[in-house]
């Protein structure tokens, strides 16, 4: 009886492999991937251009600057002579912020009369703007409270000093975040579109009727089908997991095993999505199309890239519909907060009712559409 | 020669008309993105869950607190006067940042002595941990600001009351507002239609050796550049109405400002069509097989138009090496341009550099492209 399912993954493991190409997709794609969302994936800013236009030319305008040119976030390159050199830089795109001190502002800091410093941004890139905006001002503060320090006198007048320190991942490595993210792309291309494509294409081709006039009953096509890339997904589940160890550092606080049996239930939830798409497609293209289009919003609304909390209530909401929601807290809680069963079983019970739900499902539909 | 190419266009129309779903599909994908985006998926850091913990209960420390309920960043979603159970709350992730007052933070202030705040930060998700605290930073700054300036004030020392000596005057230019939206979806123009283009081409030609039919093709007097250009055309045309429906629902239901050239605009497009279906046919062509060809496609087409393009990730943010590497990308070029019609108005003398290599990578494509077509059964 198992007999008809290991055959059945034997020949699909060489169908797959035919092709020696398709170890490019399957296994080198998840690494590289890896290697761009940790390097490239930040909304923080580093390396801002930004122009000053310092209309007074003082001691204190210059703390100022090197204040500026001291933070990692701005890169000061332009110091500009008027403001008409300031709309060109910002219309070009040279720079995304100009600080303009005006004249008089040593002046007026002495004389305590309040003095303004301008902050134009570039608003096109409205997330860089707000956090340009955060920053400057707080550099800003700071000069404020300089000012005043000067002229407390001693008994009287206290600095709030703030000492922040940052927990499971101390040095702010996006990398360490975007693991996990990187895990549920590959695992929703290789078990979701990977395998609608396989079995519309042996439908397109015509092999799928071979399969249906053999004694192989439906439900030993299903595993023969879905098991091959199942062991494909863990696979790459371990790859990514070793290649940010060994290019990132990664720590693995949690527990391996745990995580793989996460990324299992998480597995069959696609998997059984992938067979239900395929009973409703008739050609590869419109398995791809149909997958895509439940992927692209997947991820979109799973809290990877973006945070859920900035979202609106309603988008909110719409996020606990999302199996991808849950797999990527269940990951990243267990990857670098090292959490356990203890916490994490509200999001493992709705993986699995997920998981069990849409198996059962597809698995119906699956044997109708033999049939 | 005419003839063939257009028999061979609509042989391929056909083939997408056949096929509803995966038009209404292609279609319906870039709107669904659009009004996603548009309705509030935001990559800004606001509403961020933080815990108070006040051991010091004055006036003052609740003005503190208060301060940071007032702004969009933060929403305190735990407040306590006495230390217990933040570490667990920090582990199960109900709050991201935990900020504790010390006792006698109102009497050391007013005594002249410096007090510490600490503030502990969840620094799984790096960039948002990040961002907000260098939100709180700044709060705080500016609330310890205002308060020294009112102390000295009240004894005489400063004449201006309760008012910071340097004040930051900010102004935004373009998107005034500040909208997430405004600035995302002229982005996801190009990124829909470069994932969409090549994907969509990636599967033509693999196709054609898939079924066979390229037998016949190849029996055919027809050249592979004819054959490019009349897969090529077909996909053209849908990226067109894709990307005026993008922009019409972006208009339309998000208010999106258009300022520029709509012919501008359209070159750039067509250009940009070009280069990344160029992209899936050269795919294609080179594999035979839509499975490998689809991965690919997403693969070459996706990440790049995400990640390398500046859609959402600032570029100057990015290591060095992968600065360079964005260079590369025709989607960071389009993205550029598409921001500067839409958004500033720029016209083609401030974007010539885009438009020029926009141009560039077409026909390297499309040569590329013809090289790649052999037509010959081996």
């Amino acid at each position: 009886m198992f007999q008809a399912v290991r055959h059945l993954i034997r020949k699909e493991f060489i169908q797959t492999f035919r092709d020696k190409r398709m170890i490019i997709p399957l296994f080198i794609a998840p690494v590289i991937q890896l290697i761009f969302f940790g390097l490239a994936v930040t909304t923080d800013i580093k390396n801002i251009s930004v122009a000053v236009l310092d209309l007074d030319r003082t001691l204190q305008s210059r703390k100022l600057i090197s204040a500026i040119e001291a933070s990692p976030s701005f890169d000061l390159n332009h110091h500009a002579a008027d403001y008409d050199r300031i709309d060109e830089l910002i219309l070009r795109g040279k720079i995304q912020a100009a600080i303009i001190i005006p004249q008089d502002y040593e002046k007026d800091i002495k004389r305590n009369i309040q003095t303004q410093i301008q902050l134009i941004a570039d608003g096109t890139d409205a997330n860089t703007a707000t956090i340009i905006m955060g920053y400057i001002g707080q550099l800003v503060a700071v000069q404020s409270e300089n000012v005043l320090a000067d002229l407390r006198q001693i008994g009287i007048g206290g600095i709030m000093m703030p000492e922040p320190r940052i927990w499971y991942n101390p040095e702010l490595k996006s990398s360490v975040y975007m693991v996990p993210g990187v895990i549920c792309l590959v695992l929703l291309l290789t078990t979701l579109i990977f395998t609608s494509m396989a079995i519309t294409k042996e439908r397109e081709v015509g092999t799928i009727e071979q399969l249906i006039v053999s004694p192989i009953k439906s439900w030993q096509l299903m595993l023969g089908k879905t098991i091959p890339f199942c062991l494909i997904g863990l696979c790459d589940v371990a790859l990514v997991l070793l290649a940010g160890k060994l290019i990132f550092s990664l720590p693995t606080k949690g527990s391996i095993l745990f995580l793989f049996l996460v990324a299992l239930v998480f597995i069959v939830t696609s998997l059984s999505l992938g067979l239900l798409v395929s009973t409703i497609s008739r050609t590869q293209q419109q398995a791809m199309m149909t997958s895509f289009f439940i992927i692209m919003p997947a991820m979109m609304l799973s809290g990877i890239f973006s945070p859920i909390d900035s979202m609106p209530r309603f988008i909110q909401y719409i996020t606990y519909l999302n199996p991808l929601r849950y797999f990527s807290t269940a990951l990243r809680g267990i990857l670098l907060k090292g959490n356990d069963l203890a916490v994490l079983w509200p999001e493992i019970l709705v993986l699995l009712l997920f998981g069990i739900s849409f198996f059962i499902i597809s698995s119906v539909r699956f044997r109708k559409y033999l049939e | 020669m005419r003839n063939r190419i257009l028999s061979l266009i609509r042989k391929e129309t056909l083939h997408i008309f056949r096929d509803p779903r995966s038009l209404y599909l292609a279609v319906g994908l870039p709107v669904l993105m659009v009004i996603l985006f548009g309705l509030g998926i935001t990559f800004d850091v606001n509403n961020v869950r933080i815990g108070i913990i006040d051991l010091d209960n004055s006036p003052l420390s609740r003005d503190l607190a208060f301060r940071l309920h007032a702004s969009s960043y933060f929403d305190i979603s735990s407040h306590e006067t006495v230390y217990r159970g933040m570490d667990q709350l920090l582990d199960e992730g109900k709050v991201k940042i935990v900020m504790v007052i010390p006792p006698q933070f109102s009497r050391s202030l007013n005594s002249g002595r410096d007090v510490k705040l600490q503030l502990l930060t969840d620094g799984s998700d790096s960039n948002t941990a990040q961002i907000a605290q260098g939100y709180l930073l700044s709060l705080i700054q500016i609330f310890s600001v205002d308060e020294l300036s009112e102390e000295l004030n009240r004894l005489g020392l400063l004449a201006t009351a309760g008012i910071p000596p340097i004040q930051l005057e900010s102004r935004i230019w373009y998107n005034p507002d500040l909208r997430s939206s405004t600035f995302i979806v002229p982005g996801l123009i190009a990124v829909v239609m470069m994932i969409l283009a090549a994907m969509l081409t990636s599967l033509t030609i693999a196709r054609e050796w898939e079924n066979g039919t390229m037998e016949q093709l190849i029996a055919s007097p027809i050249k592979p550049i004819e054959v490019i250009i009349g897969k090529l055309i077909p996909y053209y045309i849908l990226g067109l109405l894709q990307t005026s429906l993008v922009i019409g629902v972006g208009i339309l239901l998000f208010g999106i400002p258009f300022k520029g050239s709509l012919l501008l605009l359209f070159l750039a497009s067509s250009l940009f069509l070009i280069c990344s279906s160029g992209i899936g046919i050269y795919i294609s062509a080179a594999t035979r097989s839509q499975q490998l060809s689809f991965m690919l496609s997403v693969i070459l087409t996706m990440l790049p138009a995400f990640i390398l393009s500046g859609f959402i990730f600032p570029i100057s943010s990015m290591p060095r090496v992968i600065q360079g590497l964005t260079y590369l990308v025709p989607a960071r070029y389009f993205l550029t341009a598409l921001r500067g019609i839409f958004l500033k108005g720029t016209g083609l003398s401030v974007l010539w550099p885009q438009v020029l290599f926009l141009i560039l990578f077409a026909v390297g494509i499309m040569t590329a492209c013809t090289r790649k077509m052999t037509m010959r059964l081996d």
